[in-house]
């Protein structure tokens, strides 16, 4: 059973590294007290210092946790810990018959599947009620932008130099008001600008190239009738409607062999966000999952740079098509490293980004990978150097300088990571030693 | 030109407002499209064109400086993915296995894979202990990597760069002299003469006791001279410098200083001397009349702190004996340990003389038969913890072997052989072993008792908890696993599981480093 799983890579799946340690400390027999498998599920009971023994539980497949200790992190020690038993002890698994916790919770994973589904027959069952639901949500967000719109005029019929003695709430009201109005796209572009205001040197400008960017939205929502197909759906996606998952899962998607290049994790409020960039091994498409979760919760597929996902995506219908579902997908353990073939210098990464953006004004970074890159010292800042002696500063937030120093060494090597019109934030490298993944974490994202 | 012309207009025209500038944006071509019959719109809406104009346009900055020099080729290969992955457990989670882990990489000749040199650098400069470990794994690109970072410093001091000397930070500069004494003490000393003057007291004082480092008669000239020095604590630190060298003109005038002060008498011989048989050893004890300029210059305090229940005179005493060397009073008494600490016997400042003696003994760390004597007369305050200044690591082992047959581990008081474990930092085996087989016993009662009982005890044993956390650091993984390992109990002790852990984890590394199959 999943033997292509090894300690590696079940470590690659730790929240942090204390839960990788504790789990490799209860990878051992005599942690357990009970301890079975069966072709679906993988289970054991574990001695904590409390009176009653933790249930772990796994689904190896996916591969899914469950444990009924009172750790928040995700996977848990003693998930790690007895799927690592697995790998090196399977003659210790010696129950077959799957105790009730286990039977229950597999029911349990099964019946949500299947009750999604219903939810989605249901759904479907009845498109007259989403029809109106649609129509009364169109009729909100018109009105919404209208009001937007005579904001916007107001401003610069009256003029910015006011605009930075405004509170907050001046913003802020607006923004709420557009989110009465089921717009919450266009609500956070207009909080946006509070910070721009504030911004210091160079804010009236930035200021105005914001107010231009929302001024299209609006313009666009005015007439998307006419608009084509792919772009009335950019236009949806920057005001904020949700794209039906379950209508895209219909469609057809791509098979090819994906490879998690890599992760930007976000949080805001409680919410955290996860990017995870992807590229198609046959076509060369970059793909982006976006996942969201709540509080401490888990995101709903575990994912980690350089592990290889096969089977079908699904992009979401866009001009410059970027963002993805999952149709169908299994991990891969065998596949070989991306082939990372990057583009020669930047001249081409900023060709490459204003194709983008003029296929989708409000998209706000691209996938790139460029090769020949040498890390250079400019002032008390580290940028990138290209072949053609260009530079590239580096994203703010980007923690990572002194890794990429240690793993280039001065020589150069290829980045795959996000452009966004300014800076680039690696996200991937590869050197002649082989391919270095770079976690990212951004307080809001 | 136009471009930015009417980028500029634009944003004057939105910072002043349409209704006293009216958006101008004609002379681009691009923009003639846009419908000007409203005045905001058409600010947004070429606004929002040139701005996408300009983004896409966007170019990047050419730099023709000279590239970073690149590091250079390895010559060590670097750790495997399994050992690579038990460094980062000890940098992230078992920092106390760290030390182990980077000795076994560094004699097993391997060094530490790029992805990892950053941690390990800066975990390094935080901990200065590990430097020395650190050091020989960090191979050609750790060498090269800490030359470009904030707190790679420490890296590149081994190459000494006089830089740090000259500008570097106090701490930088300590550091510099610190590493220089160990290579080239002399050139050290130098360095620091032709600084000193234009140094403020607090540097000096923390710079002159690099001197320590290599400490040699040829440094004593400085020393002395440094006596006279303005600040107090740069006199106090020259002093006790000048304390360590025994040839020193201050330990010449120390010696003269006591001589006088104690006399020893033999236990009385028929026919010698004319004393009677059986009359007893005696010490006679003076006390110094005066603490005056030239004392005080030596750095013997005038007046003794306000804790101390002791008078001047004698606290001058006590202060001249600790700076005096046993082996001193061996040579001019001419007797054995054991007979001056007997002669003390009764003696109205034995607690005084013997207390300066066990000082004496810490600082010179002379003798063991002078730790006997004193340990013996049950009145020196004398702790089994003495021992550690005199005796070798190997003694110091085998002291403990022995005296353990006798302990009791639950016994965890100061007089224990068990205390000295600590102090040891790696355990042979046959030390492993005759610990763990005290631990095995005691574990096997404790367990036999009533659950409340072992509650109890549980607090009560919190050194013992304590010990084995560091035994479990130094002991004899295999041998201890051997033992406790297999230990059969019904009860959990928390402190027993963690020690388990660090000795299994121990045997992984070190099965991991030396090619061994667990």
């Amino acid at each position: 059973m999943t033997p292509s799983w090894t300690p590696e890579r079940i470590l690659a799946l730790a929240p942090d590294s204390s839960s990788a340690s504790a789990g490799r400390g209860l990878a051992a027999k005599k942690n357990w007290v009970t301890l079975g498998k069966t072709d679906t599920a993988i289970w054991g009971e574990c001695q904590g210092s409390g009176k009653n023994p933790y249930q772990t539980r796994i689904d190896p497949l996916e591969p899914a946790f469950k444990c009924s200790c009172p750790s928040r992190k995700f996977p848990c020690k003693h998930g790690l810990g007895l799927f690592l038993l697995l790998q090196s002890d399977a003659v210790a698994f010696t129950g077959d018959t799957p105790p009730a916790w286990v039977t229950e919770w597999l029911e349990g994973r099964t019946k949500r599947v299947e009750a999604k589904e219903t939810k989605k027959a249901e759904v479907t069952a009845d498109p007259k009620a989403g029809e109106k639901r649609l129509a009364a949500r169109t009729k909100k967000v018109s009105a919404g932008l209208k009001e937007l719109s005579v904001w916007l005029r107001d401003l610069v019929r009256t003029g910015l130099s006011s605009v930075q003695n405004k509170p907050y709430s001046f913003w802020d009201g607006m923004g709420a008001r557009l989110i009465d109005a089921q717009a919450p796209g266009a609500a956070r572009m207009v909080r946006e600008l509070a910070g721009i205001a504030s911004s210091g040197e160079g804010w009236a400008e930035r200021l105005l190239e914001r107010l231009g960017k929302i001024h299209l939205l609006c313009e666009a929502y005015s007439r998307i009738e006419a608009l084509p197909e792919a772009v009335q759906a950019d236009v949806r996606t920057a005001i904020g409607f949700t794209q039906s998952q379950d209508e895209l899962l219909e469609q057809p998607g791509i098979e090819d062999c994906w490879h998690v290049l890599g992760i930007v994790e976000g949080i805001q409020d409680r919410l955290r966000s996860r990017r995870a960039w992807l590229q198609g091994e046959k076509s060369g498409h970059y793909a982006m999952l976006l996942d969201f979760a709540h509080g401490n919760l888990p995101f709903e597929r575990i994912l980690e740079p350089t592990s290889v996902l096969v089977g079908e995506l699904v992009y979401f219908p866009s001009h410059h098509p970027a963002r993805a579902i999952i149709k169908k997908a299994e991990r891969d353990f065998e596949s070989v490293t991306p082939k990372f073939e990057g583009l020669p210098n930047f001249e081409a990464v900023l060709e490459q980004y204003a194709k983008a953006i003029a296929a989708q004004p409000w998209l706000e970074r691209i996938p790139v990978t460029v090769s020949s890159l040498i890390a250079h010292k400019m002032g008390e800042s580290w940028v990138l150097h290209d072949s053609s002696d260009l530079v590239l500063s580096l994203h703010p937030s980007y923690a990572q300088v002194p890794n990429l120093l240690a793993i280039s060494g001065g020589h150069p090597i290829t980045v795959f990571g996000e452009f966004d019109g300014q800076t680039l934030l690696p996200l991937m490298l590869q050197s002649s030693d082989g391919i270095f993944a770079q976690a990212h974490t951004a307080e809001e994202a | 030109m136009s471009l930015t012309n009417t980028w500029q207009n634009l944003v004057a025209s939105a910072l002043l407002g349409t209704e006293r500038q009216k958006p101008n944006f004609s002379e681009l071509e691009f923009l003639r499209g846009i419908d000007t019959s409203n005045p905001e719109t058409a600010l947004l809406s070429a606004s929002a064109t040139l701005a996408q104009y300009k983004k896409a346009g966007r170019q990047t900055d050419t730099n023709l400086e000279p590239q970073l020099e690149k590091a250079q080729t390895e010559t060590l290969a670097a750790l495997s993915s399994n050992q690579q992955s038990l460094l980062l457990e000890c940098l992230n989670a078992r920092t106390e296995q760290l030390s182990e882990c980077l000795e076994l990489a560094k004699n097993a000749n391997l060094r530490v894979p790029f992805e990892v040199l950053n941690q390990l650098i800066h975990k390094a400069n935080a901990d200065s202990s590990l430097r020395e470990q650190a050091l020989p794994v960090l191979g050609a690109r750790g060498v090269w990597l800490a030359k470009h970072l904030d707190y790679g410093a420490w890296v590149s001091g081994s190459s000494l760069d006089d830089g740090v000397w000259e500008l570097g930070l106090p701490a930088q500069r300590r550091d510099y002299l610190y590493a220089l004494r160990s290579s080239e003490p002399h050139l050290a000393l130098q360095k620091l003469e032709a600084v000193w003057k234009q140094e403020p007291v607090k540097i000096r004082s923390d710079l002159i006791n690099t001197l320590e480092v290599n400490l040699t008669m040829s440094d004593e000239e400085f020393l002395e001279n440094a006596l006279d020095d303005k600040g107090k604590e740069v006199r106090q630190n020259a002093a006790k410098l000048l304390t360590k060298l025994s040839a020193s003109r201050l330990m010449e005038r120390m010696k003269a200083r006591v001589a006088p002060l104690l006399q020893y008498t033999p236990e009385g011989k028929a026919g010698m001397l004319g004393l009677k048989k059986g009359t007893p050893a005696k010490l006679e004890v003076k006390l110094p009349e005066s603490c005056d300029k030239a004392m005080q210059r030596d750095g013997i305090e005038l007046k003794p702190p306000n804790w101390q229940k002791i008078g001047e005179k004698a606290f001058w005493l006590k202060q001249m004996l600790e700076i005096t060397s046993l082996e001193y009073w061996e040579k001019t008494l001419n007797a054995t340990p054991a007979e001056l600490v007997a002669a003390t016997n009764k003696h109205e400042y034995q607690k005084l003389i013997l207390e300066a003696w066990r000082s004496s003994l810490r600082h010179y760390r002379y003798n063991l038969a002078w730790a006997d004597a004193l340990k013996q007369s049950g009145k020196a305050e004398f702790q089994l913890i003495d021992y550690t200044f005199v005796m070798s690591q190997l003694d110091l082992e085998n002291f403990m072997i022995l005296r353990l047959k006798l302990a009791n581990p639950r016994l965890q008081n100061q007089d224990s052989a068990y205390f000295l474990g600590p102090f040891l930092n790696t355990w042979s085996a046959k030390l492993t072993r005759s610990v763990c087989e005290q631990l095995k016993t005691y574990f096997e009662a404790r367990d036999k008792l009533p659950e409340a009982e072992i509650k109890k005890y549980n607090s009560d044993d919190y050194r013992l908890q304590a010990n084995l956390r560091t035994y479990s650091r130094s002991m004899h993984p295999q041998t201890a696993l051997e033992i406790l390992g297999k230990l059969k109990l019904n009860n959990e002790f928390e402190f027993l599981t963690n020690a388990l852990e660090t000795l299994q984890f121990r045997v992984k590394l070190q099965n991991a480093f030396t090619g061994e199959q667990p």
